[in-house]
């Protein structure tokens, strides 16, 4: 079975050494949550693993291919980022159809949350509705490994549910790693979690251990 | 058959401005050098506008679009080499006629 596997991930900004000592490993049926403070590199490690950006060293293999650039990446690994990337110029319906095949195009469209926007350019649309299309876009794409930055951001917290709901559902053909600052939803959502924490991952086991890494403060 | 209908969808976004700017070029041609309309001028045009146009509308302004390209298998430096070659098409065929 193919598996995702990422280790000896070096990346520098300027002299500040971001990612070093990195290994992390997603199956088929896997949720990894992926959470860490604010600029320890999790956007940058999920970049790099998508192959958007470079690093001094990497190593990135699905099943027996390694992955070495977006080329490779192609029905493998797909990447929704923090901002929006809907292109403005298109059509909410044209944009489902180019991401995902037929059958797949049909269930976003058949969406009641989306239904109603589909003819609508994305440019005519609010933060949170173009957000709600993106995590659809990428749950029900094709590749076998989906990485998420930040899904929750800027969504109500009625979707959220039913966004956990999509994503566990789609686990059982994909694999999934997620983070975002909305811890509580990851631990919820995840079947492991990965604390990037100076650079480094850490297995977390129990929710304790993020407090002893000083990911959240002690509870009382 | 996707990855091409991708391209065409990343381009289609340049066109109406390229071709504005390089009808305006041509235009101000015609007014200086007192001749008619020349779609060769327009062509020639159209070669440099389109490729400023694509550094302007996605590496200023709409950069984040580009993860929707590289989501189906497109690298920037094939969507810049699809530019610069589409839009050399249709300035040669501009020029040739």
């Amino acid at each position: 079975m193919s598996n995702l596997h990422v280790d000896s991930v070096i990346k520098s900004y300027g002299t500040k050494q971001v990612l070093t000592d990195i290994f992390l490993a997603c199956e088929k049926g896997e949720i990894i949550g992926l959470l860490g403070k604010n600029g320890c590199g999790k956007s940058t490690l999920l970049k790099i693993i998508f192959g958007a950006i470079s690093s001094e060293r990497k190593f990135v293999k699905i099943g027996n291919k390694i992955i070495s650039g977006l080329y490779d990446n192609r029905k493998l690994v797909n990447y929704l980022p923090q901002n929006n990337f809907l292109p403005n110029h298109l059509s909410i319906k044209k944009i489902i159809h180019t991401f995902c095949d037929k059958e797949n195009a049909e269930k976003i469209l058949s969406n009641s949350h989306i239904k109603h926007l589909v003819n609508q350019k994305s440019k005519e649309l609010s933060g949170g509705e173009k957000r709600l299309v993106e995590i659809l876009l990428i749950i029900y794409s094709n590749a076998k490994f989906i990485l998420i930055d930040e899904p929750f951001n800027g969504v109500a917290p009625v979707y959220r549910e039913e966004i956990k709901d999509l994503i566990k559902e789609e686990s059982k053909n994909k694999g999934f790693v997620i983070t975002d600052h909305d811890y509580r939803n990851i631990v919820d959502l995840s079947t492991r979690i990965v604390l990037l924490h100076d650079g480094g991952t850490r297995m977390i086991k129990e929710i304790k251990e993020l407090e002893y890494w000083d990911y959240i403060p002690e509870r009382a | 058959m996707r990855i091409i209908k991708s391209i065409w969808l990343f381009y289609r976004k340049l066109i109406l401005t390229s071709a504005t700017m390089s009808v305006l070029i041509a235009l101000v041609g015609t007014f200086i050098s007192g001749t008619v309309f020349s779609h060769k001028v327009f062509g020639l045009a159209y070669i440099f506008c389109a490729p400023l146009t694509h550094f302007f509308v996605y590496e200023v302004r709409n950069t984040n679009e580009y993860y929707f390209y590289y989501n189906l298998g497109l690298s920037k430096i094939t969507l810049w080499v699809s530019t610069v070659l589409l839009s050399l098409t249709i300035g040669l065929i501009l020029l040739i006629i």
